[in-house]
């Protein structure tokens, strides 16, 4: 009846333990598992408040298997909908960091999310103004440029 | 720095499509890729694989992250976008980064030590006929 636990730790040194169905959505952490089994994983660029995000979506998306018949707690609608809240508590810094950790654990899934988000925040702003302060860009062209750019690029309505 | 590669015994090559293999222990000690090829990432060399908490805005993002958000955002964003910076104008040009997803064969590479994963990636253009001895 237990279910296989395995230990993930985090730059600080602190130890997560989470089901093994549950980590192996990281294809990453999959391949380690087999390859060493029953050793704790460094993950040495990962912060534990990162971490805790990435288990906590892996958590969401574990695909229950040891029930009988249909046993998915939540139907892929309320998935989606649970995924877009759960970018939308993060701020800005700690998005690029999920993303980042998405893309190191290679977890398909929270990488789409995550980059997702991101263009959506960036097709929400009005003009390239707005894309700059939102993620605090330099602006290095100059006026000439960003309207040589502007005709070029002229969406046809 | 390079030494601690070859040093190394236990490699894992993953492969974009996340097949994984062993990379075999003699092309990490046996020189059989060049050492301008292989390039760490972890430990705290390279740019790629940076830490979480260094990367805080999307400039700090590796490029081929960049572009798939990018690749994205809606058409009729694109002259905001592409006027933001030149980076972002260059990233979002179509086929900028063809070369880089499918031209180049690089690999990303785990190794472990001491129960340490660091990864690695292996760029393996140019080294074929080489590899061949």
């Amino acid at each position: 009846m237990s279910k296989k636990m395995i230990v993930l730790k985090s730059s600080e040194g602190v130890s997560f333990v989470v089901e093994e169905a549950v980590a192996r959505q990281s294809k990453i952490i999959s391949f380690l598992v087999e390859e060493f089994p029953d050793r704790e994983l460094p993950l040495t660029n990962m912060t534990s408040e990162i971490l805790r995000k990435t288990i906590e979506y892996c958590k969401k998306h574990v695909v229950e298997d040891d029930g009988g018949g249909d046993s998915s707690s939540s139907s892929s609608g309320d998935l989606k909908e649970w995924d877009v809240k759960f970018v939308a508590e993060i701020d800005q810094p700690r998005l690029m960091d999920l993303l980042m950790a998405a893309n190191y654990l290679d977890i398909p899934s929270l990488l789409d999310v995550t980059c997702q988000k991101v263009a959506d925040t960036i097709a929400a702003c009005n003009d390239e103004k707005e894309i700059r302060a939102t993620f605090n860009i330099e602006n290095d062209f100059t006026e000439e440029e960003v309207e040589a750019i502007r005709m070029e690029n002229q969406y046809p309505i | 720095m390079q030494n601690a590669i070859v040093s190394e015994s236990q490699c894992i090559l993953v492969t974009p499509a996340s097949k994984t293999t062993f990379l075999p222990e003699e092309l990490c000690i046996g020189f059989e890729i060049p050492f301008e090829a292989v390039q760490i990432i972890k430990p705290n060399l390279g740019s790629r694989l940076l830490k979480c908490g260094e990367v805080t805005t999307m400039s700090d993002l590796p490029d081929d992250l960049a572009e798939e958000i990018l690749s994205r955002v809606p058409l009729t964003s694109l002259s905001a976008v592409r006027s933001t910076c030149r980076k972002w104008n260059d990233l979002s040009k179509p086929g900028f980064g063809k070369s880089a997803s499918t031209g180049r064969k690089q690999f990303l590479g785990f190794m472990l030590k001491d129960y340490k994963v660091c990864s690695m990636k292996f760029d393996l253009q140019g080294i074929g006929s080489e590899g061949d001895r």
